[in-house]
């Protein structure tokens, strides 16, 4: 059975997962995570504002805690106690199955292990953590592709996972390496195109494993940015502490069916921790390529 | 003599809340909804945040810390207690 490594975390999995980091299967690691092909049972489903490849995804809590995802036509996902996800697939495609399992399924047993979840994508730059998060499209993984290509080492793309110290100080996880981009982002930052692999057919996203060791330690959070889009408010301002349980509610990478009692006051520390110890912006995405690297050039003198 | 007088008052079990920069920010887990205090409003918080207090000395703890007449601070106290009762962050006791 193949183990990976991700999130510090190292996974046994009866399904291929070509993006994580693979680990010697004779090695003496105790997998923290077991993969396991399953028929699953669903409790009651409900709509979720999720969606990739523009598939809906339902989710639903069982009496037990373990969350549920389905994605029709992919596959469904069972989480439970943090230690295992139960895959029943419905595609062929082991690609497409990876790219589903490692993003909102695999989270949300990082969720249950009691992980801080942001829809980011994050980088090191230096010894700290920057965290680029927002609505589809406004240029997460665009903005990491910049800070990488300045020699920053990539953390995470889409999915960020945080957990914090005995002093509450907030930690990055790094994920596994490899970024999601766009054709145009490719065009745009002049990236190396020998470095990239199509992410599935009928699709101009690319993937791309950043020339360099993965980090295979934590990484402090310093910077949090709120990407948009919107003209009428300004290039860069701060986010008050106060709004930030708010902002990063708002920003919850999984259903949000989840986050009600224990989980929900959990959820509200953990950002008052990150507001604590980084600081947080609202940052309106630079109007073009040279924009974007001119800012990250600005940002990234102590890579 | 206000009706409030009688009356102590202590937060509620459906809340968590955290002081960040001289205010605080709560969180009603019931209703998932979020509220932020500044100021008087702050001042108030923390005071029963040690434990269960009356109109009246809240009105006092805040007279103490602010230039305000007894008339003006018990209308904003009452104003301020009527807020949080109506969205459960705070109970009152006869």
């Amino acid at each position: 059975m193949p183990l990976y490594r991700a999130f510090e975390l190292t996974i046994a999995s009866d399904i291929l997962l070509p993006e994580l980091i693979s680990l010697p299967e004779n090695g003496n690691s105790i997998p923290d995570i077991h993969i396991v092909r399953s028929a699953i049972t669903f409790p009651s489903m409900e709509q979720t504002a999720i969606h990739r490849r523009g598939v809906m995804a339902r989710s639903g809590t069982g009496s037990d805690g373990s969350i549920c995802l389905q994605w029709e036509g992919i596959a469904s996902f069972r989480a439970v106690g943090g230690h295992t996800l139960y895959v029943d697939s419905y595609t062929e495609d082991f690609a497409l199955l990876s790219l589903f399992t490692v993003s909102e399924a695999l989270g949300c047993v990082l969720f249950q292990r009691g992980l801080l979840l942001l829809h980011a994508s994050s980088v090191q730059v230096g010894q700290e953590a920057f965290c680029f998060m927002g609505e589809p499209g406004a240029g997460k993984s665009t903005t990491a592709s910049a800070f990488v290509k300045q020699g920053a080492q990539l953390l995470s793309d889409d999915l960020t996972a945080i957990a914090f110290d005995k002093k509450n100080q907030p930690f990055v996880l790094p994920a596994y390496p490899q970024l999601k981009i766009w054709g145009n982002t490719v065009q745009g930052l002049g990236l190396d195109s020998a470095r990239l692999v199509p992410v599935s057919e009928g699709i101009n996203k690319f993937a791309m494993v950043p020339d360099m060791d993965f980090p295979s330690k934590p990484v402090p959070v310093a910077q949090i940015y709120f990407l948009h889009k919107a003209r009428n408010r300004s290039a860069l301002q701060a986010v008050q502490p106060t709004e930030a349980p708010v902002e990063l509610v708002r920003h919850f990478p999984l259903a949000t069916h989840l986050l009600t009692g224990k989980a929900l006051q959990r959820h509200f520390m953990q950002s008052i921790w990150c507001a604590s110890a980084a600081s947080i912006w609202r940052l309106r995405r630079p109007k073009d390529f040279a924009s974007l690297e001119e800012w990250v050039l600005s940002n990234a003198t102590k890579v | 003599m206000n009706e409030l007088s009688n009356k102590k008052f202590s937060l509620s079990t459906a809340q968590v809340s955290s002081n960040m920069a001289d205010e605080v920010v709560i969180l009603n887990h019931d209703k998932g909804m979020y509220y932020g205090l500044s100021e008087v409003g702050a001042l108030v918080w923390s005071a029963l945040e040690s434990g269960p207090k009356s109109f009246d000395e809240l009105c006092e703890l805040v007279m103490n810390e602010y230039e305000v007449d007894r008339v003006n601070c018990e209308e904003d106290i009452a104003a301020l207690l009527d807020e949080l009762l109506r969205e459960k962050l705070v109970v009152d006791e006869a």
